[in-house]
């Protein structure tokens, strides 16, 4: 939780970077990561699902302020440590139970990130599996040599970082009795 | 031996036995096979697709974080740009295996062979150049500069044209082969990535990434259309008869299909998570889409516009260019 946190501020440290105009490297990076949890499927898509509340299930975000803007849906995370992130959202899909949507800004060491969040049923009865996925690149995108905290390597520890804990406190969440 | 053989064996078994040795004998001279080799960026192979059975026959270790694809039926050939490593990878179709590797100075992303087979072009994609390599002797190369971050490239077929998508300057450049040397720029839409060109060369299709557009140009006339399509689309192949147009449209896991007649979608295909690159097998009227989200590769039925079947290949998918190598 620490790591995280420190992860965070380590990127919000550099400057805010716009994810929409800028160039970036050949290689996206991805995070791939998935969680069981002992709950029954709609109770874990509601949480999933409900956009402006990922603070309820998310150790490292404080609250969660949702916007409408014509019919375009935002959040805006600030996380424990003053961070913020503002996300955009691109669907919520009940039948596939399926999530997606992309940063808008933060100050993440990363840019063009996207992701996608979906519930299915696990492998045995009364269990789900949630799958997280991010694509996205590193922030320094010409030739090596890469500036230090701007290398695949930063990119995707804030990602593994944020995902590790976000199952974990989703999984929390989910078999709570609550 | 033969008194045995003509003992145990009645006339009537002579006739179907040297027809099965006659199709033996033409198999083994003509491969049957057509291939789809695909590109996995994350764990640095090529997944090699026999697109009779849709299985992966073979998957091979290249250079670092692949991404482009050039095939060649004359050569025998297949290539693959791999930009971490900065080098091309060369297969032995035939084989099916690694035969060479050529070094290249800068990232090479972008792969086209020209239609007479001599040239391989290179897109060096940090180096807003593109790079000549002579097919029979690559170590003789010769460079252009072109437009910011060069990205997808095609010849015409005439030999004559090289189309380079130049994604930071939003625009396409035109090279004259012979001399190579820029003969005009097409300004197009908004990061152009991948380009198409149909089969008689008189439609060249540029899939601009962060406009969600396609741009069609005449090369004949010099026209152009802009055609709306799904979210980051990435690259496109045509119909054979001109007439069709796939996109691959990585933020919708979708593939659009439009007719050009009318500039309108006549279908979208759910595909694998993040479709980036899609070639045709025209004989078996297929469409295989490389899913860079997912590491598979989905397979369409152009005829009916569904999903046929789709294919486990390796982590991050992505096979950028022509990767179809039709029956030789």
């Amino acid at each position: 939780m620490k790591k995280i946190l420190a992860l965070i501020a380590l990127g919000l440290s550099a400057s805010l970077v716009s994810f929409t105009a800028a160039a970036h490297g050949p290689s996206p990076l991805k995070v791939d990561k998935s969680i069981t949890i002992k709950a029954d499927p709609a109770k874990v898509w509601a949480l999933v699902k409900d956009f402006g509340n990922m603070h309820k299930w998310h150790p490292a975000i404080a609250s969660t302020k949702l916007e409408k803007k014509g019919d375009d849906t935002f959040r805006t995370l600030t996380l424990k440590d003053g961070g913020t992130i503002v996300e955009k959202l691109r669907s919520a899909d009940d039948a596939d139970m399926k999530l997606r949507y992309e940063i808008v800004t933060s100050g993440l060491p990363l840019t063009d990130y996207n992701a996608f969040m979906i519930v299915s049923k696990g492998a045995n009865a009364g269990e789900v599996n949630v799958q997280w996925v991010g694509r996205f690149y590193r922030l320094y995108k010409l030739n090596p040599p890469i500036p230090a905290g701007q290398d695949d390597e930063t990119a995707l520890n804030a990602i593994n970082g944020i995902f590790d804990a976000g199952l974990a406190g989703l999984k929390k969440a989910g078999e709570s009795s609550k | 031996m033969h008194i045995k053989l003509s003992t145990r064996f009645k006339p009537r078994y002579f006739l179907p036995l040297a027809i099965a040795s006659i199709l033996l004998s033409a198999c083994s001279t003509t491969p049957q096979n057509a291939y789809a080799y695909i590109t996995n960026q994350g764990e640095n192979t090529v997944s090699i697709i026999n697109t009779a059975t849709n299985q992966v026959i073979n998957t091979i270790k290249v250079g670092k974080a692949p991404v482009g694809v050039a095939v060649s039926a004359k050569l025998q050939r297949a290539y693959i740009s791999n930009v971490e490593s900065q080098d091309i990878s060369i297969i032995n179709t035939q084989t099916n295996q690694l035969i060479d590797t050529i070094k290249i100075k800068g990232s090479p992303v972008g792969l086209a062979l020209s239609p007479d087979n001599k040239m391989l072009y290179v897109a060096d994609w940090f180096d807003n150049r593109v790079i000549a390599i002579n097919t029979e002797k690559p170590i003789l190369m010769q460079e252009v500069s072109v437009g910011d971050a060069p990205a997808g490239l095609i010849v015409s077929p005439d030999n004559q044209w090289l189309y380079v998508a130049n994604r930071d300057s939003n625009d396409i450049a035109v090279i004259e082969t012979a001399t190579l040397s820029i003969k005009k720029r097409i300004n197009v839409g908004k990061h152009p990535f991948g380009l198409a060109l149909s089969k008689s060369g008189n439609l060249l299709a540029s899939v601009n990434v962060q406009e969600d557009t396609v741009s069609i140009i005449n090369t004949k006339t010099n026209t152009q259309q802009t055609i709306k399509v799904g979210y980051h689309p990435y690259c496109a192949a045509f119909s054979l008869d001109e007439k069709t147009l796939y996109v691959t449209n990585t933020q919708d896991d979708n593939v659009t299909v439009l007719d050009l007649a009318t500039q309108k979608a006549i279908a979208t295909i759910n595909v694998g998570s993040t479709p980036e690159g899609i070639s045709l097998d025209h004989a078996k009227q297929r469409a295989y889409v490389a899913n860079w989200g997912s590491n598979d590769v989905s397979v369409i039925d152009t005829q009916t516009n569904k999903l046929l079947t789709t294919i486990k290949t390796g982590d991050k998918s992505r096979a950028f260019g022509q990767f179809v190598l039709p029956k030789q």
